[in-house]
């Protein structure tokens, strides 16, 4: 019964693994953090995953977690831990497709310095291609809210990495429309 | 530079590590299914995570009465078993026995000791080596260990010590010596009553995680009325190989007034290593029915985070404690597990990265080697030296030349039953595997 449970939830988990680490890393930017962090979201999806209803949402299921774990413990920190950010080379693998790390290390370099809030949104949105209304209730905020810290987000990271291009702020993907037929 | 472009760029760049693999994954399953502690709506941060059923191997209490007999130069040996069922009675201090190990560590000179703010939280840094200390408070281990076994040859804390006066913590034996071990896995738990108070009037031994269980609320958490002693709390943990494991102990007054939660004090051994010895003195007054003093050596042991976190290929190491913590989940005895534990080489673990070495592990074959593996980022020459406690070098290896990659580096050594200091030169950078225990 329960080894029939484990086989279903590694079932939904492994093909979303790999996202949820990078995520984790995104968040976190802390390879040790990440790993603690991917290891709670687990075991809480694993608590939970009798109420998953929508496998396919699984992996916003997970990020969710995440997300609000992590935010826990920037909370419980609140600045009595020092944590010494991940290099680049730390999280990803540099070892090939050497001419596209320059600017993506400048990009992670920046998403650093970013606050916790706008890293999150940012990163679901550029990253993981999620909806305004998805990012809003993996971040427990509204989608305007979600607009706005992109808005800034992007700005900033603009202003730091020196961004050529004029992208029409805020530029999000359009939440789907459910047409009832 | 494009943010589109980079964002996707990053997006495909591939990841150094995997996060989690299928055992870390599994263990989490398994943790999950554990059912947490029932606490009650007050304290919902006591509902703490488990690391596993396997800890239970963690608690070895060694019982011993403040005698004066000094178990490791020359006093007399005291059986294991007998230790487990008598207590010999003491004088009733708490101070142990002139040249018994770790005393020096126990008290601490008071300069050393740091108060916590006006707020009552203790402040946090960064500690001197690198890692973050979750308090200040605690030393790098190998210094105190070092300063101490410096000034105290005697202190030097031996496999042959332990397994003298180590045995198992029964039940039994805690009810017997009035001691509650709360370790958060529910070896022996406190009771709560409906309001998710504790209602215990034993002396407590907490241990916790520091991210869970901070300790001057754990302190509070015994009740206003103060109705549970608490003797120590192991709050201070280290990250080892992504996993916390305890590196301290704060011991509290036993008077049980409010001072102790302001006035705490570390005074117990800090180490880094998978094994954390913590010594607690038991006066008469709180010893057993009979007024019996004892002394209570409470050995952490987080096996299962260590097997989890382990690849496959740490030279036979991981077999050895996997077949032991299949016989504590077979439902053998700790004594057993503990035991079977003995008889096998111990390993030091140590992520500590350098410029040039990651992911260290060093895995001891007593009387024989020690085989250090690590991760090479570069190639670099690399030496490494081992030291005991005193800081005596007892088996070197001259510079080497590697080339970057994974390196089993085999280095010859008759490495008797002892804790030593591992540290790995390479490129010029230091990497030290703190208090790595070899036993036989």
């Amino acid at each position: 019964m329960q080894s029939d449970r484990a086989s279903q939830f590694m079932e939904v988990y492994r093909p979303v693994a790999q996202r949820l680490e990078r995520y984790c890393l995104m968040l976190t930017g802390d390879v040790d953090d990440a790993r603690d962090l991917a290891g709670d979201t687990v075991e809480q999806a694993w608590k939970g995953f009798d109420g998953v209803r929508d496998r396919q949402a699984f992996l916003a299921f997970l990020f969710t977690i995440a997300s609000r774990r992590w935010a826990r413990i920037r909370h419980g920190r609140r600045g009595r831990v020092q944590v010494d950010e991940a290099s680049f080379d730390d999280v990803f693998d540099t070892s090939q497709d050497v001419e596209r790390q320059t600017d993506a290390r400048m990009l992670y370099e920046a998403l650093q310095t970013l606050p916790a809030e706008q890293r999150e949104v940012i990163v679901l949105s550029e990253i993981f291609d999620m909806s305004a209304r998805d990012i809003a209730a993996v971040a427990g905020c509204t989608e305007v809210t979600v607009r706005v810290r992109l808005h800034r987000a992007k700005a900033r990271l603009r202003r730091l990495v020196g961004a050529g291009d004029t992208l029409p702020a805020p530029v999000l993907k359009p939440t789907p429309i459910e047409v009832d037929r | 530079m494009k943010l589109d472009r980079s964002f996707r760029d990053l997006r495909q760049i591939p990841l150094r590590t995997t996060l989690l693999d299928d055992a870390a994954v599994a263990a989490r399953l398994r943790a999950g299914t554990t059912p947490s502690v029932p606490v009650g709506r007050r304290y919902p941060w006591l509902s703490w995570s488990v690391l596993g059923a396997a800890t239970a191997a963690a608690v070895i209490v060694w019982l011993q009465g403040t005698d004066g007999t000094d178990p490791v130069s020359g006093g007399p040996k005291v059986d294991a078993a007998a230790s487990a069922s008598s207590v010999v009675p003491g004088d009733g201090t708490t101070k142990p026995p002139a040249g018994a190990p770790m005393e020096a560590i126990a008290t601490l000179p008071p300069q050393r000791r740091q108060r916590p703010t006006a707020h009552g939280h203790t402040p946090r840094r960064t500690a001197a080596d690198g890692t973050r200390s979750t308090d200040c408070r605690l030393r790098p281990a190998l210094s105190m260990a070092h300063r101490s076994a410096t000034d105290t040859p005697s202190m030097r804390i031996t496999e042959d010590f332990i397994r003298q006066r180590a045995v198992a913590v029964r039940m039994a034996d805690a009810e017997r010596l009035n001691i509650c071990v709360d370790d958060a896995n529910g070896i022996l738990r406190i009771p709560y009553n409906r309001n998710g108070r504790r209602e215990c009037t034993k002396s407590v031994l907490v241990v916790g995680r520091s991210e869970d269980v901070r300790t001057t609320e754990a302190c509070a958490a015994m009740g206003p009325d103060r109705t549970a002693p608490v003797f120590a709390i192991v709050s201070h943990y280290r990250r080892v190989d992504g996993m916390m494991l305890p590196t301290g102990v704060q011991h509290v007054p036993l008077d049980n007034t409010d001072e102790w939660v302001r006035d705490t004090e570390a005074v117990s051994y800090v180490g880094s290593s998978a094994l954390v010895p913590v010594q607690i003195d038991i006066p008469a007054e709180r010893g057993d029915a009979e007024g019996r003093s004892a002394r209570v050596m409470l050995f952490y042991r987080a096996t299962e985070a260590i097997v989890t976190s382990l690849p496959a290929n740490a030279a036979g190491i991981v077999s050895a404690e996997l077949a032991a913590k299949r016989r504590l989940e077979s439902g053998e005895s700790v004594d057993a597990a503990c035991g079977f534990l003995a008889d096998r080489p111990i390993l030091g673990v140590c992520r500590t990265a350098s410029h040039a070495l990651r992911d260290v592990r060093v895995v001891a074959v007593p009387g024989r080697a020690v085989i250090c593996h690590y991760n090479l980022l570069r190639s670099a020459d690399v030496s490494i030296a081992i030291h005991d406690l005193a800081g005596n070098l007892v088996a070197h290896e001259g510079v080497e030349r590697h080339d970057a990659g994974a390196v089993d580096h085999v280095l010859a050594a008759n490495l008797d039953t002892g804790l030593y200091r591992v540290v790995i030169n390479a490129g010029g950078d230091d990497v030290t595997v703190n208090s790595m225990v070899v036993t036989r």
